[in-house]
């Protein structure tokens, strides 16, 4: 079928060198333009310029122009042109309600731009990667759930809990012993069997549900991980953290501390399950396809729904209860909920018991769709800090948003050609330095 | 009993207290009679607020005591506080910004399980502006409705005594009338109220009895009117 706008011819180096240096003036031009109809005549800071610049215009034109280049003249160039209206529509639907707070919020132009951009690039993820995005949304599920306890610590105890990642797997890996009971013997290779219950003894418990690899057990062993991680977060937080508290330490200590623990974390799982990567079941995976395309394994569905259930509960929690409100208070003005009678210890200890619910879900899921590892909690830490601070510090809501912000785009720019799959990670922080730079409070952050 | 005077609901007698090595009060007492509305002047630096803060428990007094209804409540944590009948609203940041209007309300009644419609119905009458705007996030509200919502939310424990922390800072003169007016209200209602102004001549027009405070101890106290009527008083805080 030919297409409307006819074959556009491969673009030429001068061509890319033309968008690279005509595209930023152009979009100067158009910002300026921009600023001064909504009555905002003064380009006050360098910074605004750049926001302007980079947020309506530079990155959507960049990612055009780049992808006319990949695919010059074919349907996915048509596409790219209707890509357009819809960037505008965005640009308007967020800007023109927005054009009188404008003159004194001056910064959600920034906020617009960002969701535009984001709204832009997934929607061509889906056009052109949808496989990268599936996965990203996985993944990014995964790092939103962990995320969210990162940033409830965060928001009630007000430090940086490096130990997140290590609970992660460690709870994981509990999960696996409540599973099966094993843990690695005394000479390499030999395997012991330490509880003398465990979960796959129950009646059919390993027998495969629908499409998935694994039993109900799982999720049983899921729970009770959940509920350990709970009480030993809760633990830790008397044996270590409130001591600090009663020490009146500083915030750096606290986040030292968590570091400690986390080097601790990762030698228990090291002791008792050695360094090989280890799988929940050895059962097949089995992919399964849905519309528009797309498929899956089935064991990311289950991920998907059981990061969409929980994400239910910790809203209804947060945002309907009065332990949830009072710890959304006390991540506000701790000094305020203090003066209102709040009992901030009891505050604290339940943020610590629903921080260590998240962390074991979100631990056994990470394994799920990649493995048991002593090492991969660590790595995660990055990206979650990332989700956390995109989102907004202190913020549930913003920690969500950031999880499918980073998981997405970490998946979908190392299938660009130039982007090996080894910087994935690095992906993150550009990501991160990209909001610190735009807008410092993230997302969904509110103002200091 | 003789004396016409009700009994004191807020006492606190001789309080030494400070940050670090430095005492701020040298022994500072004050007394809230039963309804009584109480105001805490003086210039800069003379430890008004400090004195709130000693009387919360937010700041530990080295001597003297606070009692509440005849009972020691010296050095006690909050949470006991605002169970027994006494609340404080402080000078800044006194709303949790990222929680609407009703959950600042809420929050406010934290350490109580019942009754919450009722008091939520008062405040709510108290401030009609609050009403429409429930749901809102409190970080929205103007300078004079935050304070409205931090009155709100100390009210929300029906407390013998209210402490004040200069609740017309920083508000415009119509909003500082709007503000003293709805403290009266509170006042006439029943609960004492104890507030520290640096808008001294506004304070005393409204409140029954005022206290000077001078470098950490007492100056002068009486009646507001005779205080208004003072001439060191006129002199030094009201430029008369």
């Amino acid at each position: 079928m030919a297409s409307p706008v006819g074959d556009l011819p491969q673009l030429s180096i001068w061509v890319e060198v033309g968008l690279l240096v005509g595209v930023p003036l152009y979009a100067a031009v158009f910002a300026a333009l921009f600023q001064s109809l909504v009555g905002y005549n003064r380009l006050r800071s360098s910074s605004d310029i750049f926001t302007a610049v980079t947020l309506w215009l530079l990155v959507p034109l960049h990612i055009g122009g780049w992808l006319a280049y990949q695919y010059g003249g074919s349907l996915e160039a048509l596409l790219l042109l209707t890509i357009w209206p819809y960037v505008w529509l965005t640009a308007v639907v967020y800007g023109l309600p927005r054009i009188e707070q404008l003159r004194s919020h001056d910064d959600n132009i920034n906020f617009g731009g960002i969701i535009a951009n984001i709204v832009v690039f997934v929607f061509a993820a889906a056009i052109w990667e949808h496989d990268a995005l599936t996965v990203g949304i996985v993944l990014g599920a995964i790092i939103a759930l962990g995320a969210v306890g990162l940033t409830l610590i965060f928001g009630v105890l007000k430090f940086a809990h490096f130990a997140h990642g290590d609970s992660m797997m460690l709870s994981a890996f509990v999960a696996w012993l409540l599973l099966n009971g094993i843990i690695v013997g005394e000479r390499a290779g030999s395997e012991t069997t330490l509880l003398p219950v465990n979960v796959n003894d129950l009646p059919g418990a390993e027998s495969a549900i629908w499409d998935f690899s694994f039993g109900y057990g799982l999720i049983v062993a899921m729970l009770l991980a959940a509920v350990l991680t709970a009480g030993l977060m809760v633990g830790i937080d008397r044996m270590v953290y409130r001591r600090l508290r009663k020490r009146k330490s500083d915030i750096v200590i606290f986040a030292i501390a968590s570091l400690g623990l986390a080097f601790v974390m990762r030698s228990v799982i090291l002791i008792f399950w050695g360094p090989t990567p280890r799988l929940y079941t050895p059962g097949i995976r089995n992919r399964i396809d849905l519309p528009f395309d797309v498929s899956l394994l089935a064991d990311q569905v289950f991920i998907l729904a059981a990061a969409f259930v929980v994400t239910a509960v910790v809203y209804v929690l947060l945002f309907r209860t009065k332990l949830g409100k009072a710890m959304r208070a006390m991540a506000d003005n701790p000094d305020l909920a203090r003066i209102s009678g709040i009992d901030t210890d009891r505050i604290i200890t339940w943020t610590w018991a629903v921080s260590g619910c998240l962390i074991a879900i979100a631990g056994v899921l990470l394994a799920l769709q990649a493995h048991l590892d002593s090492e991969l909690g660590f790595t995660l830490l990055l990206p979650l800090f990332a989700a956390a601070i995109v989102g907004g510090l202190g913020n549930p809501l913003g920690a969500l948003v950031g999880g499918f912000v980073v998981g997405i785009t970490q998946e979908v720019a190392v299938t660009f050609d130039f982007l090996s799959p080894g910087y994935k990670f690095s992906v993150a922080f550009a990501v991160l330095i990209l909001i610190l730079v735009v807008r410092p409070r993230g997302l969904f952050g509110e103002r200091s | 009993m003789t004396d016409a005077k009700p009994a004191p609901v807020l006492e606190a007698k001789d309080i030494v207290a400070g940050y670090g090595e430095v005492d701020i009060l040298h022994g500072v007492s004050v007394t809230v009679h039963g309804g009584e509305m109480v105001a805490i002047i003086g210039p800069n630096g003379a430890g008004k607020s400090t004195l709130l803060r000693a009387i919360f428990g937010l700041l530990n007094a080295r001597r003297g005591q606070v009692s509440l209804k005849g009972q020691d409540i010296t050095n006690r944590a909050p949470d006991e506080l605002v169970l027994r009948g006494l609340s404080y609203v402080p000078q800044v940041d006194n709303v949790f910004p990222s929680l609407t209007i009703l959950e600042n309300l809420e929050m406010g009644a934290f350490v109580r399980e019942t009754g919450l419609a009722e008091r939520l119905d008062r405040v709510f009458s108290l401030f009609p502006d609050l009403t429409d705007r429930r749901g809102e996030k409190a970080g929205r509200l103007s300078g004079g409705q935050r304070q409205m919502l931090a009155l709100g939310r100390a009210l929300m424990l029906d407390p013998d005594v209210l402490l004040l922390d200069e609740p017309s800072a920083s508000l415009s003169p119509k909003m500082v009338d709007m503000i003293f007016d709805r403290i009266n209200v509170i006042n006439a209602e029943g609960t004492g109220v104890l507030l520290v102004e640096q808008n001294a001549r506004e304070a005393l027009s409204v409140c029954h009895r005022g206290y000077v405070l001078a470098t950490g101890e007492n100056r002068l106290e009486g009646a507001a009117k005779s205080l208004l009527d003072n001439e060191e008083v006129g002199k030094l805080y009201l430029g008369a």
